[in-house]
């Protein structure tokens, strides 16, 4: 710090090199600036040369006389000389640091104590494509990337509004992971944002790596099992979500952003329904209740239908399961826990396995595992079909897949070890559950229960768009009114 | 004082209430002592329990601010107020034992021949526990939510009934004597007692605009299905309707479109289940509360498993018998119970009255004595 304060180019260059553990890919070059020694210090993979040479090098070099006062010097070369996105001058060796590990080029000149930064960030990022996790018929196809700036600038595209609000900071002692928070200032309520950025700012972690490792920091109930915060990869979505009064919150590296407060009907939302029949929208949302419904519900009620209530199972399909079953080694509760595991041991190497061994891996699960299980009578094939049945319907909602997994398994031992009444009394637990959670003061059952009225517009029965006038009242806003007027022009005479 | 309930979820509780535990054994019994007139003690049950929710309705909006114990306790003082919570703690308890045995034998009876009572008592608490753990508000969301259900199940019984119906069964009327019917009124105070519940969410409530009607509606909705259910019942089975102790999954069996493909009647179990658990989960919550009042202790995880832990040993030891408790809450105590559910909407209208009185002899006093104070 002495030496910053005489200005020492030398040393504050050999100190900065030092405290960056002299690093391979830290460039430092010297040159002259009108007789003044001067250094550039960058690291070589963040940076793009042709920008520090062409605005700021060639600027520096063409010069004939500076002012020999420091702040007019500073003054001039940043204002008059190099050019740039961003110019920024600084004085703290800690500061300089960082703003190199961001891409950035410090220039330090002979007995000058404060230090130029000109951005030179090379961006090296992937094309905008459809997001895998959110593909749609219908609606908008650009999905977010791994770059936060591009991230922001694809919301602010769809948002051209001055009451859009951003708000920075860096989260990561050693990432300095770049993390926005962007809302609609005449809509969001204040208390929330301000919540969640004292949330964000109060974290204190070696690094983050992706949002997925700000969930824990912001939801409210961290043990449950159900995620209280929204993902989505689409800026259509988030566009909307903002528009209802919710917060966003982008994490560079990232292509998944959070919106909170988060509300558990929107699992059952997807974007298409806001582009398609409303009618339509409403039998696709039933249905994903149904599979959700099915699929935790199928393979429990099964086991204790098998175990302890055959007399509800009509007399032909019992003769068909009884002859199925019989002679097999396991009893119903063990065989469905032994499927389920084969099931999921089988959806986990999928994933995992190069795309190019899905197929020898889907004959291996379903021909050779499956098929062969069953004619050796170690499985029965209703076993197989309702765990099939439910593990498809399990992806009608697919980000509560995992979710789903885990209640399933807690419904197949509950209807194993108490029968049917268990199974019920697993649904009133589960729902007297998540009637506790909430997201940030918003019950997370609502609009079901406390009932909301208004926002059952847009629960599961969802109505014409011209009939949601109001935003959500579930959760706080400063502006209810979305739709002011329509007017009912008629083109005909008809 | 924070809010524990919306206005909906005091409707949906006021038809927990007035539907569940009256579908199971009550038809029969009422069937064996005034016959087909059980409609009409019923229809005089319900208009008389219209008659309190509608005095809750109004003094919640009255006191929209005010608990039960602040109502209460300034005129009746805290020993009464805490006597008057042990004999419904008692009621409660007695009533919770009612449900479970009856929900225990329903169903034996209909899906589940070898049920044990510690399958069955054990899982039950264990979830109660929970509720009354995470209080009320835990307890009416659930309720809402499941609410729907129910009522939905009830209705589609009777629809499924319709093919069945003898109305002729119905006829005659009013054959019993006066003496049987005021005998058969007062017996089944304990399945109709349940409207006390509502008077403990007094001060607790999110009013909105027309909450009386609301109130009002929403019980009058479900006492409307409760009576249909009965008249549907008795026209179903007619005289060999005290045969039949499970009515709503026996009304159901002889439907002969769907008996053929499927046993119906487990689509009831499976609806009037959920009433029976959130029944007593709230009767569960009642007991604790009044225990809570009168032995000044904490609502914490400890004392919700101690006293959940107490309730299923003693479910589970004491030596009873479905036929005993029936007999006793209906014949031993039914009167007293009668008494009881009517001690608080009569003390309540009472000190509202006597309240309107002193502020309107207080307002006279202002203006005729000079001391009505400047605009």
């Amino acid at each position: 710090m002495e030496e910053m304060q005489k200005g020492n180019r030398l040393q504050f260059v050999q100190d900065l090199m030092e405290k960056m553990q002299n690093s391979k890919d830290l460039i430092s070059r010297e040159f002259m600036v009108c007789g003044k020694r001067a250094n550039i210090v960058f690291l070589q993979d963040l940076t793009s040369y042709p920008i520090i040479s062409e605005y700021l090098i060639k600027p520096l070099l063409k010069l004939q006389e500076m002012p020999s006062n420091e702040n007019e010097l500073i003054t001039y070369l940043t204002k008059d000389v190099i050019q740039g996105r961003e110019v920024q001058t600084v004085n703290e060796i800690d500061e300089c640091i960082f703003l190199i590990l961001k891409g950035k080029v410090l220039l330090v000149l002979e007995n000058v104590q404060t230090k130029i930064i000109l951005d030179a960030t090379k961006f090296n990022m992937r094309a905008i494509t459809e997001p895998p996790t959110s593909s749609v018929l219908q609606g908008p196809r650009e999905g977010f990337i791994e770059s936060i700036k591009t991230n922001l600038s694809m919301v602010r595209r769809r948002l051209s509004t001055p009451n859009l609000s951003i708000e920075n900071m860096e989260i990561g002692r050693h990432t300095k992971t770049s993390v926005s928070v962007m809302y609609l200032t005449n809509i969001a309520d204040d208390k929330i944002v301000k919540l969640i950025v004292k949330k964000l700012k109060s974290i204190d972690i070696d690094g983050i790596v992706d949002s997925y490792y700000l969930v824990n920091f912001l939801q409210e109930h961290k043990n449950s099992i159900f995620r209280q915060i929204g993902t989505t990869e689409k800026p259509d979505i988030v566009t909307s979500k903002l528009l209802e009064g919710r917060v966003a919150i982008f994490v560079d590296g990232s292509p998944i952003v959070l919106t909170l407060p988060f509300l558990v009907y929107e699992n059952f939302q997807s974007s298409e329904d806001y582009y398609s029949n409303h009618y339509h929208s409403t039998f696709v949302r039933w249905l994903r209740l149904l599979g959700i419904g099915l699929a935790i519900l199928l393979p429990g009620v099964y086991v204790s239908l098998q175990l302890y209530h055959y007399g509800i199972i009509p007399l032909k399909f019992l003769v068909t399961i009884a002859n199925s079953t019989d002679g097999l080694p396991f009893t119903p509760l063990f065989e469905v826990l032994f499927i389920m595991l084969l099931f999921e041991l089988l959806n986990e190497a999928s994933l995992r396995m190069p795309k190019y061994l899905g197929m020898a891996m889907s004959i291996v699960g379903a021909l050779i595992l499956g098929d062969t299980a069953v004619k050796a009578g170690v499985i029965s094939p209703p076993a197989v079909m309702i765990i099939a049945l439910s593990s498809m319907t399990i992806f009608t909602v697919a980000d509560l897949s995992n979710q789903l997994s885990l209640l399933r398994l807690g419904f197949v031992l509950l209807g194993g070890m108490i029968g049917i009444y268990g199974v019920l009394l697993g649904i009133v637990f589960l729902i007297g559950y998540l009637s506790t959670l909430d997201s940030y003061g918003a019950p997370y059952l609502a609009p079901m229960t406390p009932k909301v009225n208004q926002d059952m517009k847009d629960f599961v029965n969802m109505k014409n768009i011209l009939d949601m006038k109001k935003r959500p009242k579930s959760f706080p806003n400063k502006n209810p009114t979305r739709l002011k007027a329509v007017k009912n022009e008629k083109t005909s005479n008809n | 004082m924070k809010k524990l309930l919306t206005t909906n979820q005091i409707c949906c509780l006021i038809m927990l209430v007035t539907i569940s535990n009256k579908l199971l054994v009550l038809p029969a019994l009422m069937y064996q002592n005034v016959g087909v007139d059980a409609i009409w003690v019923v229809v005089l049950k319900l208009i008389l329990a219209l008659v309190v929710f509608w005095v809750f309705a109004l003094i919640a909006t009255k006191f929209p601010n005010k608990t039960l114990e602040d109502i209460l306790v300034p005129y009746i003082g805290k020993f009464f107020y805490g006597l008057l919570l042990l004999l419904f703690g008692v009621f409660y308890f007695l009533k919770t034992a009612l449900t479970l045995v009856e929900g225990e034998m329903f169903l034996r009876e209909t899906i589940y021949v070898d049920l044990t009572s510690e399958l069955y008592a054990i899982p039950t608490f264990v979830v109660a526990g929970y509720f009354i753990y995470k209080g009320i508000n835990t307890i009416g969301r659930t309720n809402e939510t499941l609410i729907k259900i129910i009522l939905w199940g009830v209705f589609l019984t009777i629809l499924l009934t319709l093919p069945n119906l003898q109305l002729e069964t119905l006829l005659p009327m009013f054959t019993s004597s006066a003496d049987d019917f005021t005998r058969a009124f007062s017996y089944i105070s304990m399945w109709f007692g349940n409207y006390f519940v509502i008077f403990l969410f007094l001060g607790k409530i999110q009013m909105r605009e027309h909450f009386i009607s609301q109130v009002i509606k929403s019980y009058v909705k479900s006492a409307i299905l409760v009576i249909i259910f009965f008249a549907v019942y008795y026209a179903v089975f007619g005289t060999s309707s005290p045969m039949h102790n499970y009515a709503i999954s026996d009304v159901v069996t002889l439907t002969p479109q769907l008996s053929s493909l499927i046993k119906i009647d487990w689509f009831t179990v499976i609806f009037y289940s959920f009433a029976l658990i959130m029944q007593v989960i709230l009767q569960l919550y009642m007991v604790f509360y009044c225990l809570k009042w009168i032995l000044k202790i904490q609502h914490t995880k400890l004392t919700v498993s101690i006293f959940i832990g107490l309730l299923a040993l003693m479910y589970l030891i004491m030596p009873y018998s479905v036929q005993h408790i029936i007999t006793f809450c209906s014949e031993t105590i039914g009167f007293y119970c009668f008494l009881l559910n009517l001690i608080f909407p009569i003390l309540i209208t009472i000190i509202y009255l006597v309240k309107r009185k002193l502020e309107k002899n207080r307002e006279g006093e202002k203006v005729y004595g000079g001391t009505l104070e400047k605009e």
